[in-house]
C-alpha cells in the first residue's frame, strides 16, 4: 500500500472509530480534551530516570483501551512517524551515560539505559493518549473543544476546511502519481523535469477549486465569519469522568504506585 | 399570466479583452418555467448562470431577479431568492458533516437554531436523504453529494433554482432520482446541460446558446428533434429520441 | 522533523505554545485587517493541498532518495506570511491529531520550528525583499532555495535547542547540532528546489497568484543563472558557517566541536555510532555530574518499581484476557 492510500485508510478508520456510538464517544469533547492534555503533561513531566512512574501512568491508556475496545495495534502503528526522532535523541543515552542506575535480576541497568527506556515509554504513552482522544471524538467535537478553550475561530475553520478537503486532494495526488508511475515504470519518485509542472498544475486546479468554494460560500450568505451551531454543555457524567480520570492520573503521577507494590511484594 | 421572475435585457459579457462570450442576449423566465440551457463547450452556459446570481461583475445590459436589479448592493437580497447548485458538488460542500453544510446558509441569515434545524430536516427530506445529517461529507458517494448540494440550497427556501450540469457524473439510478426531485421542485428552475436526455426529461423550455447569442428559445420537442440545428451547435439528438 | 511530546518538558512546551500563540494572534489580527473574506476558504483549501502535496516523492537526481515540498514557504508565496502561517497551523494541527506526526503538547514547538520560520523568515525576510524589486524565475529560485535552507536550518536548530533544554538527551548540544544541521542543509536545498519548480510554473502560468511580486518592475528582475548560483552558494556557505560557529560557541559543544569535528559523520551512520559515542563520552568525562542534580538517586526505587511494573502488567494482562473472553461469550 502506498503512503497516500495508507494515510487515506488511516483517516477513514479513525473517523469510523470516532463516530461509534459508545459512552466514551458520547462524553463531552472538552472533558476528553482536558483529561488528555492533563495526562500528557503528567507523563512528560516525569523525571528522566523515573521509569516506574511513567510505567505506572500506562494504566490510563490501558483502562481506556479496555473500555473502548479500540485496536491497540493500529494505535501503535502511529508511532512510526515520531519514533525516529525520539530514537535519535534517546539512542545515545545508554552509550554516553554508563553510571549504574539499578540492579535487576543480576543485570546492571545503567542510568543511560534507564533514561532511554523512560523516553521511549513516554513516547509511546503520549502517542497512545492522543490516539485515544481522536479515536473517540469526532472532528466537530474537537473543534468545539478548541473553540471553548478560545482558539481563534479562524484557525478552527481552517482546520475544518483542511480536514474536509484533505481526502479529496490525497485522492487527486494519488491518481496523478499513479498515472505518472504507469508511464514511468521503475522510477522511485517524480523526475526533476516534471517537478514544477506536475505539482504546479495540481496547485492551479486547487486554487480554482478554492475560488469556487468561496463563491459557494458567498451565495449562501458568507461575509467572512463562520456561523457555529449549538454545543451542549457538560452533563453529570462528563464531570464524573473529568474528576475520576483526573484524580486517577494525578494519583499515578504523584505516587510511584509500582514502586510501592514492588517493595511490598519484595518484603 | 404568471409572475415574471427573471428578466434579462441586452446582456453582454466578456472575460478580459477576449471576444464577447455573451452578446446582447435577452429573455424572461416565469414562475413555473423549467428552462434548459444547451450549447457546446464554451458557449457561455455557466457564465450566464453565474451572471444571474451576481458571481461575475462587469457585464453590460440589465438583469432583474424578482424586480430587483442584480448589482453589488442588492446581492444579498438577490441571493436569498435564487439558489445556485455548482457542477462540482465538492466545491459546494465545504463543511465536515452534512448537517452543518445544509445549515450554513440559514445560519448565515441569522435564523434561530430551532428554525435552522427544521429547515435542515425538511431540505434533507426533500432530497430523500433523511438520516444523513451526521454523515461526513467526504464519505458520501458522488450521487449523494449532488443531492446534499441541492439540499444546501433548498434549506434557504429559494424561489428560483439554478443548476450547472446537474446530471454530470451521475449513475443511472441517481440520475433518475435527481429527475424526480427536480420534478418535485415546483418553482422556476434553470439548468445547463450537455445531457439532452436529461433536458428532455426535466425541462419545459429550451434556450440554445450559440456564438454569444440565443439561437433558439422554445419548447423542447421541436429543438431536440432538430438534428440539423443541434449538429450546427455541436450537439447530437438525445439517445431516447434516436432509439424511437 | 516533527517533534514528539516525549521530547519536551512542560516548561519548554508551554513557552513555545506562548510564542506560537502570540504569532498566531498577530496573524489572525492581520488577516482580519486585510478584510478579504476569500482568504478563509483559500487558506483551508491550500492547506489541504500542501498537506497532500507533501506526500509526493520527488526523485533527487544522482541519488537514490527523494524529497518533498517546503509547505510554509509555498503557502507564504501564495497567501502572504500571515494567512500562510495560519494555514500551516491548520496543517500541523491535522498532522498531529490525526496522523500522530508530532505531538499535541509539542505542537507549539512544531508550529514555531516549521510554520514560523517558513512563513516569517522564509516568506517575510527572504521572499518578500527579493521579489520586491521585480520578479524573475532566477529570483524565484534564489528566494525559494535560500528561504528553504534558512527555514530548515533554524527549524533543526530549534529542535536541538528545545530537546536539550528539556534535558531529554545525553547527547551533548554541539554533537546534536552537528548531527542535525548538515542533514537539514541538504534537505533544505532539495525542498527549496522543489518549491522553486512549483513557483516558477505558477509564475509562468498565473503570475498574479504570487504574493509580494511587484509586476510593474518585472523587467528589472532579471538575474543571470551564473549570478543566481553564485549568490546561492555564497549565502548557503554563510548560513552554514554562522550556524556552526554559533553552535560551537556554546560551552558544552566547544570542546567536542574543536576536537572531534572530523568524526561527525559517524554519528548519523549506524555502524560507527558506537565508536563515535565512546569518543564523545571520553571527551566529556570532565563535565560535572549534572544529571544527578535535583533528582534523588534512582537506584533504590527503580528496582522495586520495575518489580511492581511486572506484577501490575501481569494483572492487567489477566484482566484484559478475562474481559475479552467474557465479551466473546
Amino acid at each position: 500500500m502506498s503512503r497516500i492510500s495508507g494515510a487515506i485508510h488511516e483517516m477513514q478508520t479513525i473517523e469510523e472509530s470516532a463516530s461509534r456510538d459508545q459512552w466514551v464517544n458520547r462524553l463531552h469533547p472538552l472533558v476528553k480534551f482536558l483529561v488528555t492534555l492533563f495526562y500528557l503533561v503528567c507523563v512528560v513531566s516525569c523525571g528522566r530516570y523515573d521509569l516506574p512512574r511513567v510505567l505506572g501512568l500506562a494504566l490510563y491508556p490501558f483502562v481506556l483501551f479496555e473500555l473502548t475496545d479500540l485496536p491497540l495495534g493500529q494505535a501503535l502503528c502511529r508511532l512510526r512517524l515520531v519514533l525516529p526522532l525520539v530514537c535519535i535523541v534517546g539512542i545515545f543515552n545508554p552509550l554516553l551515560d554508563r553510571r549504574p542506575g539499578a540492579e535487576l535480576l543480576g543485570f546492571t541497568l545503567t542510568l543511560g539505559l534507564l533514561s532511554m527506556l523512560t523516553l521511549m515509554a513516554k513516547g509511546i504513552l503520549t502517542v497512545l493518549a492522543s490516539y485515544l482522544l481522536v479515536a473517540t471524538t469526532p472532528v466537530e467535537g474537537l473543534c468545539a473543544a478548541m473553540r471553548m478553550v478560545h482558539i481563534p475561530r479562524m484557525i478552527v475553520v481552517e482546520f475544518l476546511l483542511i480536514w474536509r478537503y484533505l481526502s479529496l486532494f490525497m485522492n487527486e495526488v494519488q491518481k496523478t502519481t499513479e498515472a505518472y508511475r504507469l508511464r514511468a515504470p521503475g522510477q522511485k519518485g517524480i523526475a526533476m523535469k516534471y517537478w514544477g509542472s506536475l505539482m504546479g498544475s495540481m496547485l492551479l486546479r486547487s486554487i480554482d477549486r478554492a475560488g469556487e468554494v468561496y463563491e459557494a460560500m458567498c451565495l449562501r450568505g458568507f461575509t467572512g465569519d463562520f456561523p457555529s451551531g449549538r454545543f451542549p454543555g457538560a452533563g453529570r457524567r462528563d464531570l464524573v469522568y473529568l474528576a475520576g480520570f483526573g484524580a486517577g492520573i494525578l494519583f499515578l503521577r504523584l505516587f510511584p504506585v509500582l514502586v510501592l507494590i514492588g517493595s511490598i511484594v519484595a518484603r | 399570466m404568471s409572475h415574471i421572475h427573471i428578466e434579462v435585457k441586452d446582456l453582454s459579457f466578456s472575460y478580459g479583452q477576449d471576444r464577447k462570450i455573451l452578446d446582447r442576449i435577452s429573455f424572461t423566465a416565469r414562475e413555473k418555467d423549467a428552462i434548459g440551457i444547451i450549447g457546446a463547450n464554451g458557449a457561455g452556459k455557466s457564465t450566464l448562470l453565474k451572471l444571474l446570481v451576481g458571481l461575475l461583475d462587469g457585464f453590460e445590459g440589465s438583469i432583474r431577479v424578482e424586480e430587483i436589479p442584480v448589482e453589488k448592493r442588492t446581492l444579498q437580497r438577490v441571493r436569498e431568492k435564487i439558489g445556485y447548485v455548482f457542477q462540482d458538488a465538492d466545491n459546494q460542500l465545504f463543511s465536515v458533516n452534512v448537517y452543518d453544510d445544509v445549515a450554513f446558509g440559514p445560519r448565515n441569515y441569522g435564523l434561530p437554531e430551532e428554525e435552522v434545524d427544521r429547515r435542515v430536516r425538511k431540505a434533507l427530506a426533500r432530497v430523500h436523504l433523511e438520516g444523513f445529517d451526521e454523515k461526513p461529507v467526504h464519505r458520501l458517494s458522488g450521487g449523494e453529494k449532488k443531492l446534499v448540494s441541492i439540499a444546501t440550497i433548498l434549506s434557504m427556501t429559494p424561489d428560483i433554482l439554478l443548476m450547472d450540469e446537474p446530471s454530470a457524473a451521475l449513475d443511472p439510478r441517481n440520475r433518475r432520482n435527481l429527475i424526480r426531485i427536480l420534478g418535485e421542485f415546483d418553482h422556476l428552475k434553470i439548468l445547463t446541460s450537455h445531457d439532452l436526455d436529461f433536458i428532455w426529461d426535466t425541462c419545459s423550455r429550451v434556450l440554445v446558446l450559440h456564438q454569444g447569442g440565443i439561437l433558439y428559445d422554445g419548447d423542447p420537442d421541436t429543438i431536440l428533434r432538430d438534428e440539423k440545428t443541434l449538429a450546427m451547435v455541436g450537439l447530437e439528438l438525445p439517445l431516447s429520441l434516436t432509439v424511437r | 522533523m516533527h517533534m514528539a511530546d516525549a521530547l519536551v518538558v512542560p516548561a519548554v512546551a508551554g513557552t513555545m505554545y506562548l510564542a506560537s500563540s502570540a504569532a498566531a494572534g498577530v496573524s489572525v489580527h492581520k488577516v482580519k485587517l486585510e478584510n478579504d473574506p476569500k482568504k478563509i476558504p483559500v487558506m483551508g483549501v491550500m492547506g489541504a493541498f500542501v498537506f497532500a502535496a507533501q506526500m509526493i516523492n520527488f526523485t533527487i537526481p544522482g541519488t537514490g532518495s527523494s524529497g518533498h515540498l517546503c509547505g510554509g514557504l509555498l503557502l507564504t508565496a501564495i497567501l502572504g506570511p500571515w494567512a500562510g502561517f495560519l494555514a500551516m497551523i491548520g496543517v500541523l494541527l491535522t498532522q498531529c491529531l490525526f496522523f500522530a506526526d508530532g505531538g499535541l503538547l509539542a505542537l507549539g514547538c512544531n508550529i514555531w520550528n516549521m510554520a514560523f520560520y517558513g512563513c516569517f523568515v522564509g516568506g517575510l525576510l527572504v521572499w518578500k525583499p527579493i521579489m520586491q524589486t521585480g520578479a524573475s524565475k532566477q529570483k524565484i529560485l534564489l528566494a525559494s532555495v535560500l528561504g528553504s535552507i534558512l527555514t530548515l536550518q533554524l527549524g533543526a536548530f530549534s529542535v536541538v535547542l528545545e530537546t536539550s533544554l528539556s534535558g531529554i538527551t545525553e547527547l551533548p548540544f554541539g554533537a546534536f547540532v552537528m548531527a542535525m544541521q548538515p542533514i537539514h542543509l541538504a534537505i533544505g536545498l532539495v525542498e527549496g528546489l522543489i518549491t522553486a519548480a512549483v513557483l516558477c510554473f505558477l509564475y509562468d502560468a498565473r503570475p498574479e497568484l504570487l504574493w509580494g511580486l511587484d509586476r510593474s518592475r518585472a523587467a528589472e528582475g532579471r538575474l543571470t543563472a551564473g549570478k543566481t548560483l553564485g549568490i546561492l552558494a555564497a549565502l548557503t556557505a554563510l548560513t552554514a558557517g554562522v550556524l556552526s560557529l554559533f553552535a560551537s560557541g556554546l560551552p558544552d559543544g566547544l570542546e567536542w566541536a574543536m576536537e572531534k569535528t572530523a568524526g561527525t559523520s559517524d554519528l548519523v551512520s549506524a555502524g560507527g555510532a558506537y565508536d563515535a559515542a565512546e569518543k564523545i563520552q571520553n571527551s566529556l568525562s570532565f563535565l560535572p555530574d549534572y544529571a544527578f542534580r535535583g533528582s534523588e538517586s534512582p537506584a533504590g526505587t527503580t528496582v522495586s518499581g520495575l518489580v511492581g511494573a511486572l506484577i501490575v502488567g501481569g494483572l492487567c494482562l489477566v484482566t484484559a484476557l478475562v474481559l475479552k473472553s467474557r465479551k466473546k461469550s
